[in-house]
């Protein structure tokens, strides 16, 4: 095997060469076998021999890495590429390095070295495999479909091969080549597939189908082969659902609706339950306007499936006439309620929810009804159930004085159900008693210990109240805490991310609530200004540890979600040669497209969220701290002076002491990974960066800005982000495009808009170009919306302007304002009274929230 | 068959609470809370509560249920030796109640019966309880149940949790 060596290496005697040649390749078998320890043995001869025996470092570094010596290994590794002139190393090297990429998860690293091994002369052409597989989990699918070509060719023997082909190819839209790929190999295996490939060979069959119905679009003559196709691959199909849907579906793309509704009512003989098959039927009988028809074919269908929900649920959303309508929910409300169904209410919530001014008052006066002519001793269960109902009843419309009076009394009747405390809660959280909610689950949860839904719930609630060392307690109940004192760590471990996001976002409660307190403590603190103070001051110091641990758990815990995602993110790659070795390439695909909008997931978008507020406060603080940067150090200088006496050093020392000891006994409780992969427990080092907009960035932004889809963004996020990282042009845009979608008289877009166009004025800080590009794009786009004249005089009152030309109903453009009145220059009071007076459209719980955090 | 929409079935350590709610429903002020928590104090194991190798009194629970709802409990001590002159020996009933809106149920009777069989099982042939002397519904529903009053009133032998001392009879039932 000819190698070429790193430029370094001293040229030795050949008989020397070759035997260092064959440790190596003894280290590697040795490698292969898993004798990690053995192998480094060897390759230390090596290399106390050649410290510069580029391949031994690189394999050393491997070896190092199996053995979770990670620190080691990246030295070695990295020691070995900066001997290494380009890519052009041996081809094992290469494959050595490449594998080690792949261990460390940089796959675009990977990528290229398992390329060099390839074109430095590796011959092993299993190479392309693992190439393909990287190349897919970067979304690559161009240079992986090359990939998958060249393993193919190597081994046509293997039916996955064929399959991945395939993929790759209807990945890259060459739909017609996917198509004869797998008929080929149907032609190669036919007569010759045994039972155990059966199911693989069925699900290639019916996703050659789904190629060619791709294939075919619109176009007639395709579609009629596509059903042909499908009609001879049937008795091979297991999947007779996916097998019956699409035939109906060619039926009604071809326009042969008639065939249509028989296929489609074959699909509902086989599973009535499925609301989507009637919704279909409909469609292909031409009937969907017609209610008349529409009644006669659910009553049909009723009698035919009598104990099914859709024939009987789907008339409500369609029936107008009061009498008939009323008489059908009778029909189907009270028999569930006779019956004790705790889910009635559930069953008929989106009812409620598409045709509240219809549907709320029948329900209403039905079940209002009904309640008065039953008695609590006679029929314990269904008057239990019924006020049930109409307590969640009541509280959908916000009624919360009757929603209680009701959950009351289903509680006085019957103390010893745990879905009444859920309720109560639940109502109790709308007005906004946060604790007493909390208290009233723990009531229930006191009634059955062994309910994990009602200690989560508890747990939500308490955390929901801040308070959160009674919320870990509960959790810990049902978590796993074999070496810590609660299930933080367990809770991590399982990807708990709703109990993560909460108390993250309990934390950042308590972050604002302290620093208020900090704030309040310190200006009295200097109205005071004597000796005397010392208490204050011991009280100052305390608070400023508590602000800074909850604003660092804040951040800790918002971070653990998108570590979640990136793994998620990760654990696709072992599919990418999974699915093809057990023929599943729909179900593949499905996931391929999971991973595409991974990162817009509410969960994670919350936790985006709740991060960017803290991010883009501390990039706002860094800002204005460069602004008075003159101002602290003349301060700064002044506190050395005092501190330099030696008794209050000795002081201080021990207070740092005290301050240690208890962070480290807090650390215990507060800890979300095991301690030799965390050195950040409260997150100190997450809140002190010194970039946080590109933190934000990395961590959470950009995974984020690439998937979401055009018509989903958040634009107030995006105009937030930009104008930090001063893209006034994509602030621009942002607004453009929010004003599209929400119109320009809504009160965020006012906000943004005021915002941005005092950014345009001359002393701030943004580029001057940009600033005059946005000037012309307003002037362009919004001249007669917004006064844009006015911009660069100093009386004219935006908030009066807002307030006459926006929605003022819609808090949220307000609060924008709000956040940024020291840009627009609005005065804080006006602002925060126009917020307060329109505080009352909000339910009391979200008033308490704008209070107590936002203002 | 068809299932009894009226069930019965053990106490557990999680379940608990239950029985606590219940109690404290439908007999106000009598029970403290460790009068509950000890019967579970020793282990928390989920198979009997019979403590047999104690030296712990042997303590029988139960609760009721009513359509999956728990409605009703029972707590009842087998007492092996009488302890003085007028007491009993045999099953004492030391709570036996159900939610007043699920009266009339038979619900109670079940409970009653389960303590019947216990006192058999344990070789016992009394089952006994204290009620207030006041208590003519409880008293008239033991009756009911075949129970008769043994000797006098005994003065402020109940004691509430609020300090108010309440008169007491003593009923039991004669089991053969």
């Amino acid at each position: 095997m000819s190698r070429k060596r790193g430029t370094k290496a001293k040229p030795v005697a050949k008989a020397n060469l070759k035997k260092e040649n064959d440790q190596f390749l003894e280290a590697l078998k040795l490698y292969e076998g898993k004798q990690y320890k053995k192998s480094i043995k060897l390759l230390d001869a090596i290399l106390k021999k050649d410290g510069g025996h580029v391949d031994s470092l690189a394999l050393k570094g491997l070896d190092l890495f199996s053995i979770s010596e990670k620190d080691d290994a990246t030295s070695y590794v990295a020691n070995a590429i900066r001997k290494i002139e380009g890519t052009s190393a041996s081809p094992i090297c290469c494959h050595v390095l490449g594998i080690y990429m792949r261990n460390t998860k940089e796959y675009t690293e990977s990528i290229k070295w398992f390329t060099a091994a390839l074109n430095n002369g590796s011959t092993n052409k299993q190479i392309y495999r693992d190439l393909a597989t990287l190349q897919s989990q970067i979304g690559d699918f161009k240079n992986a479909l090359i990939s998958r070509k060249k393993y193919w060719e190597s081994f046509l023997g293997y039916r996955a091969n064929w399959t991945s082909l395939a993929v790759a190819q209807d990945i890259n839209g060459e739909r017609q080549q996917a198509i004869n790929t797998l008929s080929q190999f149907e032609k190669l295996a036919e007569g010759k597939i045994s039972d155990s490939e059966k199911y693989e060979h069925n699900e290639c069959l019916i996703y050659k189908n789904d190629v060619m119905y791709k294939a075919a679009g619109d176009i007639q003559d395709k579609l009629q082969n596509v059903l042909k196709h499908l009609n001879d691959i049937e008795p091979y199909v297991f999947d007779k659902f996916g097998l019956l849907e699409r035939k109906a579906s060619i039926y009604m793309k071809l326009g042969q609706l008639k065939d249509a509704s028989i296929v489609y009512r074959t699909l509902i003989k086989r599973n009535p339950d499925n609301f989507k098959y009637y919704k279909l039927l409909e469609v292909s009988l031409g009937i969907q306007g017609n209610d008349k028809v529409k009644k006669a074919l659910y009553a049909k269908l009723e009698q035919f499936y009598p104990r099914c929900e859709p024939p009987k649920f789907i008339p409500l959303t369609f029936i107008q006439g009061e009498e008939e309508l009323s008489k059908k929910l009778k029909e189907y409300v009270l028999p569930q309620l006779k019956r004790g169904v705790p889910a009635t209410f559930s069953n008929v919530k989106s009812l409620y929810q598409r045709r509240t001014s219809k549907i709320s008052p029948l329900l209403e006066s039905i079940v209002l009804e009904y309640l008065s002519g039953i008695d609590g001793k006679q029929d314990p269960i269904p008057f239990i159930w019924t006020n049930y109902y109409l307590s969640q009843h009541y509280l959908f419309l916000n009624d919360f004085p009757k929603a209680q009076k009701y959950i009351d009394a289903a509680l006085d009747h019957t103390p010893t159900l745990v879905e009444f405390y859920i309720l109560k809660a639940r109502i109790l959280k709308h007005l906004g008693l946060l604790d007493t909610a909390a208290d009233i689950l723990e009531e229930g949860r006191q009634l059955d210990l062994q309910d994990r839904f009602i200690n989560c719930k508890t747990v939500k609630y308490f955390l929901r109240a801040n308070n959160i060392d009674k919320a870990v307690e509960i959790a810990s109940l049902f978590t796993k805490n074999d070496d810590s004192i609660n299930g933080i760590k367990d809770l991590h471990l399982v990807e708990a991310s709703w109990f993560i996001m909460e108390q993250a976002e309990a934390y950042y409660r308590l972050y604002l609530e302290s620093k208020k307190r900090l704030d309040d403590l310190t200006s009295s603190k200097n109205e005071v200004k004597s000796d005397e103070s010392e208490e204050t001051a011991d009280d100052i110091k305390d608070n400023k540890w508590l602000v800074q641990k909850y604003k660092g758990l804040a951040l800790k815990r918002f971070q653990a979600i998108p570590k979640f995602y990136k793994q998620f993110e990760d654990d696709q790659l072992d599919f990418h040669s999974y699915c093809m070795r057990k023929g599943t390439p729909r179900a593949y695909l499905e996931m391929l497209e999971w991973g595409n909008e991974l990162y817009t997931k509410p969960m994670y978008v919350r936790a985006m969220k709740g991060a960017a507020k803290l991010y883009f406060q501390m990039y706002d603080d860094h800002l204005k701290r460069k602004a008075d940067v003159i101002d602290e150090e003349s301060e700064g200088s002044e506190n050395n002076g005092a501190s330099s006496n030696s008794s209050q050093k000795k002081k201080a020392k021990k207070e740092a002491a005290a301050m240690n000891k208890r962070k480290e006994a807090e650390a215990k409780s507060v800890a979300a990974y095991p301690t030799d992969q965390d050195d950040d427990v409260f997150g100190e080092k997450l809140i002190e960066t010194a970039t946080p907009m590109e933190d934000f960035a990395n961590c959470f932004y950009d995974n984020y800005s690439k998937q979401a889809r055009e018509d989903d963004r958040d634009y107030v996020l995006d105009f937030e982000f930009n104008y930090r990282v001063g893209k006034l042009a994509l602030c621009f845009a942002s607004l453009n495009k929010f004003a599209k979608r929400f119109g320009s008289t809504n009160g965020l877009f006012g906000s943004m808009a005021i915002v941005l166009l005092h950014a345009t004025k001359d002393n701030t800080r943004f580029d001057v170009i940009l600033k005059k590009v946005v000037t012309k794009s307003f002037e362009k786009d919004y001249s007669e919306v917004l006064p844009l004249n006015e911009t660069s005089s100093d009386s004219f009152d935006w908030l009066k302007f807002y307030q006459e030309t926006f929605n003022v109903k819609d808090i949220r453009g307000l609060l924008f304002l709000y956040r940024y009145r020291e840009e627009v220059a609005l005065e804080q009071s006006y602002l925060k009274e126009a917020i307060i007076n329109n505080l009352s459209l909000l339910e009391p719980h979200a008033q308490n929230e704008v209070l107590q955090y936002q203002l | 068959m068809a299932r009894d929409i009226c069930t019965l079935d053990n106490v557990y350590a999680n379940n608990l609470g239950m029985l606590i709610k219940l109690a404290n429903v439908t007999v106000l002020d009598i029970y403290e809370d460790t009068f509950f928590t000890e019967l579970f104090a020793e282990d928390t194991s989920v198979t009997k509560n019979k403590k047999a190798n104690s030296k712990k009194d042997v303590r029988f629970t139960q609760l009721a249920y009513y359509s999956e709802i728990q409605v009703g409990g029972l707590v009842a001590r087998l007492v092996p030796k009488k302890q003085n002159e007028l007491s009993l020996k045999g099953i004492q009933i030391e709570f036996l109640g159900v939610l007043p809106n699920y009266r009339d149920k038979s619900i109670g009777s079940k409970l009653l019966k389960f303590a019947e069989d216990k006192c058999s099982e344990c070789h016992q042939h009394n089952v006994f309880v204290y009620i207030p002397a006041l208590d003519n519904s409880a008293k008239e529903w033991f009756i009911a149940h075949g129970f008769e009053q043994h000797g006098d009133v005994f003065n402020n032998f109940i004691k509430r949790l609020n300090g108010d001392e309440q008169d007491a009879i003593l009923l039991k039932k004669h089991i053969s």
